[in-house]
Protein backbone atom coordinates (compact mmCIF):
# COMPACT_ATOMS: atom_id res chain seq x y z
CA UNK A 1 0.00 0.00 0.00
CA UNK A 2 2.98 2.01 0.49
CA UNK A 3 4.33 1.37 -2.72
CA UNK A 4 0.60 2.06 -4.32
CA UNK A 5 0.11 5.40 -2.17
CA UNK A 6 -2.98 4.56 -0.98
CA UNK A 7 -2.47 6.46 2.40
CA UNK A 8 -5.97 6.40 3.81
CA UNK A 9 -6.08 3.08 4.75
CA UNK A 10 -2.71 2.62 6.43
CA UNK A 11 -3.52 4.55 9.78
CA UNK A 12 -6.49 1.78 10.56
CA UNK A 13 -3.83 -1.03 9.78
CA UNK A 14 -1.19 0.58 11.67
CA UNK A 15 -3.57 0.52 14.41
CA UNK A 16 -4.69 -3.03 13.75
CA UNK A 17 -1.30 -4.30 13.91
CA UNK A 18 -0.48 -2.36 16.84
CA UNK A 19 -3.04 -3.54 18.45
CA UNK A 20 -2.01 -6.99 17.79
CA UNK A 21 1.37 -6.70 19.06
CA UNK A 22 0.14 -5.05 22.18
CA UNK A 23 -2.01 -8.86 22.82
CA UNK A 24 0.99 -11.16 22.17
CA UNK A 25 3.25 -8.78 24.42
CA UNK A 26 0.98 -8.83 27.14
CA UNK A 27 -0.53 -12.54 26.63
CA UNK A 28 2.81 -14.53 26.49
CA UNK A 29 3.95 -15.29 29.26
CA UNK A 30 6.44 -17.65 27.81
CA UNK A 31 8.05 -14.77 26.05
CA UNK A 32 11.85 -14.00 26.64
CA UNK A 33 12.72 -10.85 28.31
CA UNK A 34 14.80 -9.63 24.57
CA UNK A 35 11.47 -10.46 22.57
CA UNK A 36 9.21 -8.38 25.04
CA UNK A 37 11.98 -5.64 24.20
CA UNK A 38 11.58 -6.35 20.75
CA UNK A 39 7.89 -5.94 20.15
CA UNK A 40 7.71 -2.85 22.34
CA UNK A 41 10.08 -0.97 20.19
CA UNK A 42 8.24 -2.44 17.10
CA UNK A 43 4.75 -0.59 18.95
CA UNK A 44 6.42 2.17 18.96
CA UNK A 45 7.75 2.42 15.63
CA UNK A 46 4.54 1.80 14.07
CA UNK A 47 2.94 4.53 16.41
CA UNK A 48 5.37 7.30 14.92
CA UNK A 49 4.66 5.52 11.47
CA UNK A 50 0.70 6.12 12.20
CA UNK A 51 1.11 9.64 13.17
CA UNK A 52 3.24 10.49 10.67
CA UNK A 53 0.57 9.27 7.95
CA UNK A 54 -1.84 10.63 9.91
CA UNK A 55 -0.14 14.44 9.79
CA UNK A 56 0.58 13.94 6.18
CA UNK A 57 -3.35 12.92 5.69
CA UNK A 58 -4.68 15.92 7.32
CA UNK A 59 -2.16 18.22 5.02
CA UNK A 60 -3.52 15.93 1.65
CA UNK A 61 -0.41 14.79 1.17
CA UNK A 62 2.22 12.11 1.33
CA UNK A 63 4.86 11.30 4.12
CA UNK A 64 8.13 12.50 3.19
CA UNK A 65 10.66 10.24 2.62
CA UNK A 66 8.30 7.33 1.99
CA UNK A 67 11.57 5.05 1.33
CA UNK A 68 12.73 5.49 4.79
CA UNK A 69 8.98 4.62 6.18
CA UNK A 70 9.38 1.54 3.89
CA UNK A 71 12.89 1.08 5.58
CA UNK A 72 11.84 1.02 9.07
CA UNK A 73 8.31 -1.21 8.33
CA UNK A 74 10.32 -4.02 6.56
CA UNK A 75 12.80 -3.95 9.61
CA UNK A 76 9.87 -4.45 12.39
CA UNK A 77 8.27 -6.79 10.17
CA UNK A 78 11.61 -9.24 10.06
CA UNK A 79 12.17 -8.67 13.70
CA UNK A 80 8.22 -9.55 14.32
CA UNK A 81 8.48 -12.50 11.73
CA UNK A 82 11.60 -13.81 14.00
CA UNK A 83 9.83 -13.46 17.37
CA UNK A 84 6.79 -15.56 15.67
CA UNK A 85 8.71 -18.47 14.26
CA UNK A 86 10.92 -18.90 17.87
CA UNK A 87 7.07 -18.82 19.27
CA UNK A 88 5.69 -21.36 16.25
CA UNK A 89 8.60 -23.60 17.61
CA UNK A 90 8.01 -23.20 21.45
CA UNK A 91 4.21 -24.13 20.73
CA UNK A 92 5.48 -27.24 18.69
CA UNK A 93 7.50 -28.73 21.13
CA UNK A 94 5.30 -27.90 23.62
CA UNK A 95 2.63 -30.16 21.85
CA UNK A 96 4.84 -32.65 20.69
CA UNK A 97 6.32 -32.98 24.62
CA UNK A 98 10.13 -32.56 23.73
CA UNK B 1 20.61 19.71 38.61
CA UNK B 2 19.86 16.35 37.26
CA UNK B 3 19.67 13.24 40.21
CA UNK B 4 22.29 10.49 41.02
CA UNK B 5 19.96 7.73 39.12
CA UNK B 6 20.01 9.84 35.85
CA UNK B 7 24.13 9.95 36.05
CA UNK B 8 23.59 5.75 37.25
CA UNK B 9 21.42 5.54 33.99
CA UNK B 10 23.62 7.14 32.11
CA UNK B 11 26.84 4.95 33.08
CA UNK B 12 25.10 1.90 32.86
CA UNK B 13 24.01 2.58 28.87
CA UNK B 14 27.40 3.66 28.24
CA UNK B 15 29.00 0.33 29.59
CA UNK B 16 25.89 -1.74 28.23
CA UNK B 17 25.90 0.01 24.94
CA UNK B 18 29.43 -0.24 24.64
CA UNK B 19 29.58 -4.47 24.90
CA UNK B 20 27.08 -4.29 23.06
CA UNK B 21 24.21 -4.93 24.59
CA UNK B 22 21.85 -2.29 24.31
CA UNK B 23 19.65 -3.13 20.90
CA UNK B 24 19.75 0.88 19.13
CA UNK B 25 17.93 0.89 15.87
CA UNK B 26 16.78 3.41 13.74
CA UNK B 27 13.61 5.41 13.98
CA UNK B 28 11.87 7.34 11.44
CA UNK B 29 13.64 10.29 11.94
CA UNK B 30 17.05 11.07 11.37
CA UNK B 31 19.50 11.00 13.60
CA UNK B 32 17.13 9.93 16.38
CA UNK B 33 17.78 6.15 17.75
CA UNK B 34 15.82 3.71 19.75
CA UNK B 35 16.40 1.04 22.69
CA UNK B 36 13.42 -0.70 23.95
CA UNK B 37 13.45 -3.03 27.16
CA UNK B 38 11.51 -5.72 28.11
CA UNK B 39 9.61 -4.02 31.02
CA UNK B 40 7.70 -1.41 28.86
CA UNK B 41 9.57 1.24 28.67
CA UNK B 42 12.12 2.77 25.74
CA UNK B 43 14.58 5.84 25.22
CA UNK B 44 15.49 7.76 22.60
CA UNK B 45 19.00 9.55 21.75
CA UNK B 46 19.32 12.27 19.59
CA UNK B 47 21.52 15.45 19.32
CA UNK B 48 20.07 18.94 18.83
CA UNK B 49 21.92 22.88 19.14
CA UNK B 50 23.25 23.76 22.30
CA UNK B 51 21.28 26.05 24.06
CA UNK B 52 24.27 27.46 25.54
CA UNK B 53 27.16 26.80 22.82
CA UNK B 54 26.34 28.66 19.88
CA UNK B 55 28.59 26.01 17.68
CA UNK B 56 27.86 23.20 19.92
CA UNK B 57 25.26 20.37 20.46
CA UNK B 58 23.76 18.69 23.46
CA UNK B 59 22.94 14.94 23.26
CA UNK B 60 19.78 14.26 24.51
CA UNK B 61 17.84 11.26 26.03
CA UNK B 62 14.08 10.99 26.74
CA UNK B 63 12.11 8.15 28.20
CA UNK B 64 8.67 6.66 27.13
CA UNK B 65 6.57 4.42 28.78
CA UNK B 66 4.32 1.74 27.30
CA UNK B 67 2.09 3.86 25.68
CA UNK B 68 4.47 5.77 24.04
CA UNK B 69 4.10 9.13 26.54
CA UNK B 70 7.01 11.00 26.96
CA UNK B 71 7.97 10.53 30.82
CA UNK B 72 11.49 12.22 31.04
CA UNK B 73 13.95 14.23 28.82
CA UNK B 74 17.08 15.26 29.70
CA UNK B 75 20.47 16.43 27.91
CA UNK B 76 23.91 16.78 28.54
CA UNK B 77 23.48 20.13 29.57
CA UNK B 78 20.75 18.99 32.56
CA UNK B 79 24.12 17.41 34.53
CA UNK B 80 25.68 20.67 35.89
CA UNK B 81 29.20 20.38 37.32
CA UNK B 82 28.69 16.53 37.52
CA UNK B 83 30.77 14.27 36.02
CA UNK B 84 30.36 10.93 34.98
CA UNK B 85 33.34 8.27 34.66
CA UNK B 86 35.14 11.71 35.17
CA UNK B 87 34.47 13.22 32.61
CA UNK B 88 32.26 16.00 31.56
CA UNK B 89 28.91 14.41 30.58
CA UNK B 90 28.77 15.66 27.32
CA UNK B 91 31.92 13.38 26.78
CA UNK B 92 30.21 10.46 28.15
CA UNK B 93 26.38 10.86 26.43
CA UNK B 94 28.16 11.92 22.99
CA UNK B 95 30.01 8.12 23.04
CA UNK B 96 26.74 6.47 23.60
CA UNK B 97 25.27 8.71 20.95
CA UNK B 98 28.11 7.57 18.76
CA UNK B 99 27.83 4.07 19.63
CA UNK B 100 23.82 4.28 18.90
CA UNK B 101 24.27 5.72 15.72
CA UNK B 102 27.36 2.92 14.64
CA UNK B 103 25.30 0.07 16.11
CA UNK B 104 21.60 1.42 14.37
CA UNK B 105 22.94 1.90 11.13
CA UNK B 106 25.01 -2.15 10.82
CA UNK B 107 28.26 0.29 11.25
CA UNK B 108 29.43 -1.79 14.55
CA UNK B 109 28.94 -5.31 12.92
CA UNK B 110 30.60 -4.35 9.55
CA UNK B 111 33.82 -2.90 12.18
CA UNK B 112 33.92 -6.51 13.83
CA UNK B 113 33.01 -8.24 10.56
CA UNK B 114 35.94 -6.39 8.94
CA UNK B 115 38.64 -6.78 11.33
CA UNK B 116 37.56 -10.55 11.72
CA UNK B 117 38.55 -10.85 8.44
CA UNK B 118 41.43 -8.74 8.63
CA UNK B 119 42.66 -10.20 11.46
CA UNK B 120 45.52 -13.34 11.31
CA UNK B 121 47.05 -15.31 14.44
CA UNK B 122 49.95 -13.14 14.18
CA UNK B 123 48.25 -10.28 15.03
CA UNK B 124 48.11 -11.72 18.76
CA UNK B 125 51.72 -11.41 19.01
CA UNK B 126 53.22 -8.63 20.76
CA UNK B 127 54.76 -6.24 17.97
CA UNK B 128 58.24 -6.72 18.17
CA UNK B 129 60.24 -5.01 15.32
CA UNK B 130 63.41 -6.99 14.17
CA UNK B 131 66.57 -4.91 13.39
CA UNK B 132 66.47 -3.69 9.51
CA UNK B 133 70.52 -4.26 8.71
CA UNK B 134 69.78 -1.44 5.66
CA UNK B 135 69.08 1.19 8.68
CA UNK B 136 71.85 2.96 9.90
CA UNK B 137 71.00 4.74 13.12
CA UNK B 138 72.76 7.88 12.33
Amino acid sequence: MHRLDIWSLLPDRYSSLKRLLVTIRSSNANLLPKHRAVLLGAIQQFSDIEKKVERALANHSSPSNVAKLNEIVSLQLDHINEILAALRQEIGIEKNGR
Amino acid sequence: MADDKLIKLIELLAKRSDQGKVRWEKTLDDGVFQAAFSEGFSMRISERPSETEPEGTDVVVTLYNEEGEVIERFSDADFGGAKIFGKHPYQTMKEIYTTARRTAMGAAKAIDTIIGELHEPEDDQPDVRTPNDDEVPF
